[in-house]
């Protein structure tokens, strides 16, 4: 059944390359498959298209965005521009995962790429990568740390579960290197779509001192954001760059850079490194992440504690740094990471 | 005196913020089970509120706009129930589970094709908002012990649909304990047939309940939008109007219990909200998921008998028929 409708969709588009008489060849053609929020949504497809034109423009490329409107349709998007015949196709997301799987192993001879998903390989010819959010978050948390006036921070999550606690680890241990006297107030929602009890957590927190606060919950942030404005406190925004949402309370925002992630996947296809089942992973010193600065939130972090970004960049690179990944810990763990750090109280009391 | 003002005041500003959504949602469900309509769908009204007072506003600005986007929205969702539960004679349950799937897919549907965010839509300025108001004579009655920082933390400082839905409550009770309508709305939950026989129409009479829930449900849809947050976000009535079932339930179907009821899950939230993380002497950390679950646990609590008997109205989830 599935492999007929993919043979109707090469057939198709196959008709259809012939009517268009064939597209130059001489050009690396690249075609970018989007979420379903599709471009335009200020966060991982609009940053991607960010990497695309970087990469048009290095590597003589051009490029081709399908915006699939749900995720149903992602694997006939898939198919379809795979039909085609792209040099990469390349996509985000791990609802991507399945899709994208299926449809290379129906064109084996096509190259995928997929960015920020896990550290499990593919297939023979897609190629993947990890954001080493916890890296991403160790630099918020220096930051933070740097910046508070109350010596207090917090740490509003989405849900208590390691995926989340892998970022309050890399935010803790950012805090405590910039200041050891640095107080981490550790919290979780219990949802990711809640933005009210996003917004009373971060009350709470703040009730407690806390004037800087990182939310890492999905759509529960917008309430983190939200009490921030309201308190003329500090939030830390995820994933995509969410200093626009309250401008002057949004310190800075804990970027995965998939635009970069992207960039190199045409990259290794245009200088032939391209190596299917591949994972490669991303971190602050391969700037796969990053705190996002722009007008927004221009002047709300001093320039020493910006020039610091470099040196921690420098030091993870040689290894003098090692940020724990909270997936690495056992717990009951008394120290964490390079240099050797006491572990939050979450990791060290839990049995 | 550090533990009420550190612990205290914040616990109670937060649980009048967070019983808001849950006793409009309530009350709407009140009006409607109290005419023998059940009404499953009132996380889906609450959902579509939310989205149209946050469209609403996005596109005119207007924080009214969007209160009456919501409203209109809300109601007209109610009609649907009503059409399909009242005129067709359909399962009640069946519909506001329909109604609930239709929300939860359609409004990020809509939203993500009106504004390409991944179903959210725009952040709103605060002009287009309901924001927090000042009562007047804050700064004179603050000084005063233990009232004071009650009038002035907990009692002012919130935006004007929290004051409406404490209004809501003693107007219910007004509406059906005192009007004509009100005793109509009650007996045709009870009794259908009599209302009948006394040459009143039981169909309008519950359209007319599931319209007054319709506003309601719109005025609790757009405090989660724009009052409470600036955006509609995708699922963002997070099984409030679950929750707002249970308490109607707990509440026995009463205006005044309802206020009582939302006030203590609202309570038990904003406890545990503010309990993460510290400890108690003697108890040491207290899993926050218990205090989580305990609203749950109370309503099952209360319909297995134990907290006296909760009978919902006596046609409730009944079509009405006439005898030819």
């Amino acid at each position: 059944m599935l492999k007929s409708i993919l043979k109707l969709g090469a057939a198709a588009a196959f008709a259809a390359a012939l009517l268009s008489s064939g597209a130059a060849q001489a050009k690396l053609r690249v075609a970018m498959i989007t979420s379903e929020s599709g471009l335009g949504d200020r966060s991982f497809n609009d940053m991607m298209v960010e990497g695309m034109k970087r990469a048009e423009k290095d590597f003589d490329a051009e490029y081709v965005v399908v915006q699939p409107r749900a995720v149903s349709e992602f694997q006939s998007a898939i198919a379809r521009a795979a039909a085609q015949g792209f040099d990469i196709i390349v996509g985000s997301s791990f609802d991507m995962i399945k899709p994208m799987q299926e449809v290379a192993k129906a064109f084996p001879d096509q190259k995928f790429g997929l960015v920020d998903v896990g550290p499990d390989p593919l297939g023979p010819n897609i190629v993947s990568t990890v954001t080493k959010d916890w890296e991403g978050s160790f630099l918020v948390g220096w930051i933070a740390a740097k910046t508070t006036k109350t010596g207090k921070i917090g740490f509003v999550g989405g849900k208590d579960i390691p995926i989340i606690h892998r970022f309050f680890v890399g935010y803790y241990y950012g805090a405590k290197m910039a200041n050891p006297a640095t107080e981490v107030f550790e919290s979780y929602s219990g949802t990711f779509t809640d933005p009210a009890a996003g917004k009373e957590y971060t009350l709470a927190l703040i009730n407690q001192g806390s004037d800087i606060n990182f939310a890492v919950a999905g759509a529960t942030s917008a309430g983190v954001i939200d009490a921030a404005k309201e308190t003329k406190t500090f939030a830390i925004g995820v994933d995509s760059n969410q200093n626009y949402m309250a401008p002057g309370n949004v310190l800075t925002s804990m970027v995965k850079r998939v635009d970069n992630q992207a960039y190199d996947m045409v990259k290794s296809v245009s200088d032939g490194t391209f190596k299917g089942g591949e994972v490669k992973y991303y971190g602050l010193a391969e700037d796969g992440v990053a705190a996002a600065m722009d007008d927004n939130n221009k002047g709300l972090i001093a320039d020493a504690v910006l020039a610091d970004v470099d040196t921690l960049k420098a030091k993870i690179l040689s290894g003098e740094i090692v940020v724990p990944n909270y997936f690495d810990l056992t717990p009951g763990q008394k120290e964490m990471g390079t240099p050797p750090m006491a572990t939050p109280p979450s990791v060290a009391n839990a049995k | 005196m550090d533990l009420f003002d550190t612990l205290l005041i914040p616990v109670l500003a937060s649980t009048l913020r967070l019983s808001v959504p849950l006793i409009f949602t309530a009350l709407a469900g009140l009006y409607a089970e109290r005419s023998g309509v059940f009404d499953i769908g009132l996380e889906g009204k609450m959902l579509f509120g939310a989205f149209a007072a946050a469209t609403a506003a996005a596109y005119t600005g207007s924080a009214w706009a969007g209160l009456g986007a919501a409203i209109l929205t809300s109601v007209l969702i109610s009609l649907l129930h009503g059409f399909a539960s009242i005129t067709q004679r359909g399962n009640q349950i069946i519909s506001g589970v329909a109604i609930n799937f239709i929300a939860s897919g359609l409004t990020v549907l809509l939203g993500n094709a009106w504004f390409g965010q991944g179903g959210r839509t725009p952040q709103l300025p605060n002009t287009a908002r309901f924001t927090e108001i000042t009562l007047p004579f804050v700064d004179q009655i603050r000084p005063i012990p233990v009232i004071g920082p009650i009038y002035a933390s907990v009692i002012s400082g919130h935006n004007l649909l929290v004051y409406l839905a404490l209004l809501a409550v003693p107007f219910t009770w007004w509406v059906l304990f005192r009007t004509r309508f009100g005793l109509r709305l009650r007996a045709v939950g009870e009794n259908p047939g009599a209302v009948d026989t006394a040459g009143v129409s039981v169909a309008w009479l519950r359209y007319r309940a599931l319209i007054c829930g319709g506003i309601l449900g719109g005025f609790a849809g757009t405090y989660l939008s724009i009052a409470q947050s600036a955006a509609f976000i995708r699922e963002m009535s997070a099984g409030k109007g679950y929750i707002a079932l249970a308490a109607l339930v707990f509440a026995k179907w009463k205006p005044v219990n309802v206020l009582g009821a939302c006030l203590l899950f609202g309570l038990l939230d904003a406890v545990s909200i503010q309990m993460q993380g510290k400890r108690l002497p003697v108890i040491g950390e207290v899993p926050v998921q218990f205090i989580q679950a305990l609203p749950y646990v109370l309503t099952v609590i209360l319909l297995a008998g134990f907290i006296g008997k909760a009978i919902p109205p006596k046609a409730g989830g009944v079509p009405y028929v006439k005898e030819r």
